[in-house]
């Protein structure tokens, strides 16, 4: 039975932007222009991260666009046959894809695994058990690989959750999204509060897991700021390891879509859920989570591994519907729909070429920036100067020097010492430079997208 | 003459005197002999002499003739049913030459009243018949205007007597007035349309008194009496009224229905007078448009006045001091006809101009414009045509390395001895690039046979080999365009400037004494900067307003830079309308994407230092402290409406800062208004407020009456304190608040926010007046990032920074260009 282990913080942090060249593609690396040497696709390690995407759910909530299959309220996943066909074509997914490694390499074996939906907790645990005997059979494991399930309250009880972990799952990410009956109703969801505090309970009272991570969504229909305040209050009451606050986006063709549009009543204003996003970022701070990522919060050493994967811009296997991977290079979206999903591994199986979209040395550049951007950790310019040239490093500081200015945007140096503006100003001019920019927390997250696109324009003007 | 002589072979000459001189003598030579019209066997071969240069293709041009059948005899000249349209360029007498114009309001039916003549007369037929013939610009045909004038000759017959009607089709709206009096000099009478239900209107009346002074003979012509609101009595009486003219015989017509168009053709013979006979006097002639065509040079429209034009004239521009050979002559019907002048002889075009060597040579521009008007006019009548034609596609292929070229069998009917005269003419030019001996030579005997050039001509129809040989030879035989014809000319004159509308051209050689009164030149009253969006496209916005000023005279323009718009130009423009056209034209002929800035007028700034400067740039206005005053442009208004409007009209003058002169009834129902106004507030939407105070039945007209002073102050934009050059304006005192305050706040609208707070400010020097504050951002993050899908953020991020780099940075503001164009849309709502 794999069990969960803390892993070292400092070493995942360390190596998240810029995967070690392995040897055998030195020789390679060298006929490159140095610019993209460290980011190179071809030079990237095969993946060590697998997301399976398990669509299933009781119903679509009111603010979901994922690709999801509604099996209604009475069904039984158990017996259902959508379930157990698609798990068939997940599988054969699975087993067609070719991993980036000759034969004669061995395929280093998965770090991290993230079941996510849908409800994958709607699924019965045998099949759980199956999609890792076959990412096993596939890829191997490693010593203590973390593998993550997303779980909604009222689609499991405690034997489903004993039996889950039993198979090797070690991380629960619990969908509670809001505590408040009203919101939960707004928002399509397919339990109640009871089922909240029961899926906590359930999760917390269980001896063997002891990483666990609750979804929050603000900016709700409805939702006030007391509300706000109230779930986050409960959220650190139940104390998990890992917290996702989401702020809720109106997506096309949702059915919030069709009722509201952002920053009109029903929904909180603009500043609102600014303010809403401001009290997340402190109540969770006071209580001892890090702000590690725009929506993210942790305790000390809980980060969640496989998303590393993602915002270190480092490689990793999508299984199931809809699910995006990133191998040798290559970002590949498998399709969105069933039918066009069965078609697309149909084609896989018989080694028909898909479409995929390969990353460019410059479209690598924004990937990187736009990812680290997202951390608290930051960009870290050395590595970066070193993939895409100084001149760009240099450009991009530049560029960022009047939101260094207002405070929206951190520098520091090697140490990570916080740089103040004049500071910033000098060490742009130097030969070293400055080693890290970050986006404040929480004014230069909240603003996110206007400052890593006004770097996409620096980069790609 | 014998067929031996018309075909003697012709000798190698030897290149021993000047091509030119040696043409020219040949070409004075009189002594010919008439020439018979023979089936001929002829075998003729010329190979330019020992000594050239370059490459010496040889040509010899093999021609069996087989006398087949001949078509038609020469004193029974049959109409070529494929061209109904030629017969209207016979000559007439001056006598019956008409040359008119049409008046109308805008929507009163002077395009459709031109089509009908059009059809009625024959000029166009039905299948090439669109409505708006003349309007032959997409903007004109889209809009329903004409913008720029155009010319027709038409052809009929009134009792027997052949008569040929010069119409001049002329803009309605108000800007392209400077159009109108050019037509109207070109001209003995007009028709005057009136719409029969609605009345005479302002810009009608101003133009029947334009054409009252020019002393036309005037048609009263009431249009659309089909409709069942037209009362022609009425209107009739209304238009003795206004403008005191006999209505008695007013013809009533539809031209929609083609209901009295034939009453309006013979009115136009019988009533308006022929141009005076002043065919012996020294040529002289009235540029009224000239356009650039890439191929010809310089087109120039004019209409003889005294004495005639014939091709290969050496003309005099008498304003420029330039002079030109004529190359190619020919009359506008309506669309330009170079073939058909030959039954008429009154034009002539000459293509190429022979007395320039330099056009002999192959790698001369000239060459390859020839070769492609060869090519494009290579539609022959006749079949022995159709064969030539098919023998000179090959021949001017690769001419140089053909030597021989067989003819096969030819029809020397009466046509082939021109036929194979042009051909050789031809294969001479594609051929024997430097030999133009050759030619004088062939010239020498071809001389004859051109003197009877009209005379095939008639016999077998038009085809275009005749005409590169008629056009020389008809130079010689005198026949040219004729007094008091209207047509145009194309000289390979480089610049319009050149040939400038309004210029006389005489002849160089027998120069008249004073050049014809001639046109006020348009000036521009409403300027406004035309900036490139895409600042590379500023090459490209010079070549195209560069071109289009060719086209249209009344177009200035200048460089201009602008700290937030970067390289531009400032122009010029008669009004709005042309305005519009200009940039719709730059944006959809020359495919430009531009940005406008809001239109001002020319001020004229009196300085502290006793300077006046003219400014139409709001930027380059002098600092407060060195001004002594400014003066800005007044218009005299004239506006005619139903009385029940008379209020609000007058309530629109005052607000535009409008000085009241006088109001008469000129009807019961109607009545004019006149201001005197400044031009900057009409050149705002003045005329649309007109139109939808009065659910458009007033119409307007003005003109200039001088400058005077006013307390104008410069109103300047500040976006986070920094002043925004292109959005600053020159307004009234007393109106700079209520302008600033619209302005700040639509920018506030247009501006997104940004991640601060930006202080939008309206300012008069230092003061401000208006002040928005647009609000920062609060909040723009995607929070999830879902199952590693990169992409569909990435997608959307990258599309906010595209979306930023359409703005213009100013300062830390970026300000997008949208704002820029809307505020120009306001300033009409606010001024």
């Amino acid at each position: 039975m794999l069990r969960s282990t803390f892993f070292n913080r400092a070493l995942s942090l360390s190596s998240c932007s810029i995967p070690c060249v392995l040897p055998r593609c030195r020789a390679y690396l060298l006929r490159r222009p140095p610019t993209v040497c460290a980011y190179s696709s071809s030079a990237s390690p095969p993946p060590t991260s697998a997301y399976v995407h398990l669509p299933f759910c009781r119903k679509r909530c009111y603010y979901c666009d994922f690709p999801v299959v509604a099996l209604g309220s009475s069904a039984h996943p158990d017996a259902d046959p959508r379930v157990s066909s698609y798990v068939r074509l997940l599988l054969r997914d699975i087993a067609a894809t070719k991993p980036p490694v000759s034969d004669s390499d061995e395929h280093p074996p998965l770090q991290t695994v993230f079941f996510g939906g849908g409800t994958p907790s709607l699924v019965p645990p045998t099949i759980i058990s199956s999609i890792l005997d076959a990412l096993s059979v596939k890829f191997s494991f490693c010593e203590s690989p973390e593998v993550s399930i997303e779980m909604d309250p009222g689609t499991f009880d405690k034997e489903k959750l004993a039996q889950m972990l039993e198979l090797g799952v070690n991380r629960v990410s619990l969908g509670v999204q809001a505590f408040q009956e009203e919101l939960l109703n707004a928002c399509g969801r397919a339990h109640g509060l009871k089922e909240v505090y029961e899926a906590i309970e359930m999760v917390t009272s269980c001896p063997s897991l002891q990483n666990w991570s609750m979804d929050l969504i603000s900016s709700l229909p409805h939702q006030t700021r007391d509300m706000w305040e109230e779930s986050l209050r409960c959220a650190i009451h139940a104390r998990p390891t890992h917290l996702s606050i989401y702020d809720l986006q109106i997506e096309q063709g949702t059915k919030f879509g069709q009722l509201y549009s952002p920053g009109e009543f029903p929904l909180p204003t603009e500043s609102q859920s600014a303010q809403f996003y401001k009290i997340a970022s402190q109540m969770l701070s006071e209580a001892g989570y890090n702000h590690y990522e725009i929506s993210s919060y942790c305790l000390d050493g809980y980060e969640c591994k496989h998303n590393l994967t993602y915002w270190g811009n480092r490689s990793f296997y999508g299984f199931g519907l809809g699910s995006a991977s990133y191998i040798n290079g290559m970002r590949l979206s498998r399709p969105r729909r069933l039918r066009e999903y069965t078609e697309w591994v149909q084609k896989l199986e018989e080694g028909t070429k898909h479409h995929d979209f390969h990353v460019d040395a410059k479209e690598m550049a924004m990937d990187v920036m736009m990812l680290s951007l997202r951390t608290a950790r930051g960009l870290d310019l050395r590595s970066f100067a070193r993939s895409f040239g100084r001149r760009l490093v240099h450009s991009l500081c530049e560029g960022l020097k009047q939101y260094v200015e207002s405070g929206h945007v951190i520098a520091m140096d090697d140490d990570r010492n916080l740089l103040t503006y004049h500071e910033f100003e000098l060490k742009t001019r130097e030969e070293d430079g400055v080693a890290f920019i970050r986006l404040s927390d929480p004014d230069g997250f909240l603003l996110s997208n206007e400052l890593i696109s006004i770097a996409f324009g620096i980069i790609s003007p | 003459m014998s067929a031996a002589t018309l075909c003697r072979p012709v000798a190698l000459v030897p290149r021993s005197s000047a091509p030119r001189q040696r043409r020219r003598r040949s070409l004075a030579s009189d002594s010919l002999l008439p020439v018979g019209l023979v089936s001929c066997s002829c075998s003729l071969s010329f190979s330019p002499s020992a000594g050239f240069s370059g490459p010496r293709p040889r040509l010899r041009v093999l021609c069996r003739a087989a006398g087949t059948e001949s078509k038609t005899s020469a004193d029974a000249p049959s109409p070529n049913v494929d061209d109904p349209g030629r017969d209207r360029l016979l000559k007439v007498p001056i006598s019956n030459i008409r040359n008119f114009c049409i008046i109308a309001h805008i929507d009163h039916g002077k395009s459709t009243l031109a089509d009908k003549l059009l059809q009625l007369t024959g000029t166009v037929q039905m299948r090439e018949m669109k409505e708006q013939f003349l309007d032959n610009m997409d903007l004109e045909r889209e809009r329903g205007i004409t913008i720029k004038l155009q010319a027709a000759r038409m052809r009929y017959v009134l009792g027997n007597e052949p008569y040929c009607l010069n119409l001049i089709d002329t803009p309605g709206h108000v800007d392209f007035s400077y159009e109108v009096s050019r037509s109207l000099a070109a001209c003995e009478g007009a028709l005057l349309v009136v719409d029969a239900s609605q009345g005479v209107e302002a810009q009608t009346l101003a133009n029947v008194y334009l054409a009252l002074e020019n002393n036309l003979e005037i048609i009263p012509v009431l249009n659309k009496i089909d409709l069942p609101g037209a009362e022609p009595d009425r209107i009739a009486q209304e238009i003795e009224e206004i403008i005191g003219l006999d209505c008695s015989n007013a013809i009533h017509c539809s031209a929609k229905e083609g209901i009295g168009i034939t009453e309006i053709l013979n009115a136009i013979i019988t009533r308006i007078p022929p141009p005076k006979d002043t065919s012996e006097s020294p040529m002289r002639a009235l540029i009224f448009d000239s356009y650039y065509d890439p191929y010809r040079g310089v087109i120039v429209y004019f209409r003889v006045v005294d004495g005639n034009i014939k091709k290969g004239d050496r003309i005099y521009f008498i304003a420029s001091g330039k002079d030109y050979y004529a190359d190619e002559i020919g009359v506008l019907s309506p669309n330009q006809m170079q073939v058909n002048e030959l039954y008429a002889g009154e034009m002539v075009l000459i293509q190429f101009d022979l007395r320039n060597d330099n056009c002999l040579c192959k790698d001369d521009k000239r060459y390859v414009r020839l070769k492609h008007w060869r090519l494009e006019r290579c539609r022959g009548a006749t079949e022995s045509a159709m064969q030539m034609l098919q023998l000179k596609e090959r021949f001017s292929e690769d001419v140089a390395t053909e030597d021989i070229l067989v003819l096969g069998q030819l029809q020397l009917e009466p046509s082939a001895p021109c036929l194979l005269l042009s051909l050789l003419l031809e294969g001479w030019f594609a051929c024997l690039t430097d030999a133009p001996l050759i030619l004088l030579e062939f010239l020498l005997c071809l001389y004859q046979i051109w003197s009877l050039l009209p005379y095939w001509c008639h016999v077998c129809g038009p085809t275009d080999i005749l005409i590169s040989v008629a056009s020389i030879a008809l130079s010689r035989v005198g026949l040219g365009l004729s007094f008091n014809s209207v047509g145009y000319l194309s000289a390979s004159i480089r610049s319009v400037a050149d040939a400038r509308v309004g210029d006389t051209i005489t002849q160089f050689g027998r120069r008249a004494e004073s050049s014809l009164p001639g046109y006020e030149e348009a000036t521009p009253m409403v300027f406004c900067g035309l900036f490139p969006v895409d600042a590379d496209q500023f090459p490209e916005l010079r070549d195209a307003l560069e071109k289009l000023q060719l086209n249209d005279a009344a177009l200035k323009f200048e460089p201009e830079t602008s700290s937030a718009m970067g390289f531009g130009f400032r122009c010029g423009f008669l009004g709005l309308l042309h305005m519009e056209i200009v940039q719709e034209r730059l944006e959809r002929e020359y495919n430009l994407t531009l940005i406008t800035t809001a239109p001002s007028v020319v001020y004229r700034v009196n300085c502290m230092d006793g300077q006046t400067i003219e400014c139409s740039n709001p930027s380059l206005l002098p600092e407060p402290g060195k001004r002594k005053s400014i003066e800005e442009p007044f218009v005299k208004i004239e506006m005619l409406t139903p009385k029940e409007y008379i209020g609000s009209l007058m309530e629109l003058g005052q607000e535009r800062r409008g000085e009241f002169k006088e109001m008469n009834y000129i009807t019961e129902n109607r009545a004019s208004l006149v201001y005197h106004l400044p031009l900057a507030e009409m050149v705002g939407d003045f005329f649309d407020q007109l139109k939808s105070r009065t659910k458009g039945y007033a119409s307007m007209e003005y003109s200039f009456v001088g400058y005077r002073e006013s307390d104008l102050v410069k109103l300047d934009v500040q976006i986070n304190g920094e002043p925004v050059e292109p959005l600053s304006t020159i307004v009234h005192k007393d109106k700079a608040y209520a302008v600033g305050r619209a302005l700040t706040q639509k920018l506030k609208e247009l501006i997104p926010r940004q991640m601060f707070k930006i202080p939008i400010q309206a300012c008069i020097g230092t003061k401000v007046i208006a002040s928005e504050s647009l609000s920062a951002i609060r909040k723009d993050v995607l929070s999830k990032c879902y199952g590693g899908d990169v992409s569909r953020k990435k997608k959307l991020l990258k599309k906010q920074a595209e979306g930023k780099k359409r703005m213009k940075a100013v300062g830390k503001v970026d300000v997008p260009q949208e704002a820029f164009m809307a505020v120009l849309r306001l300033e009409k709502e606010v001024l």
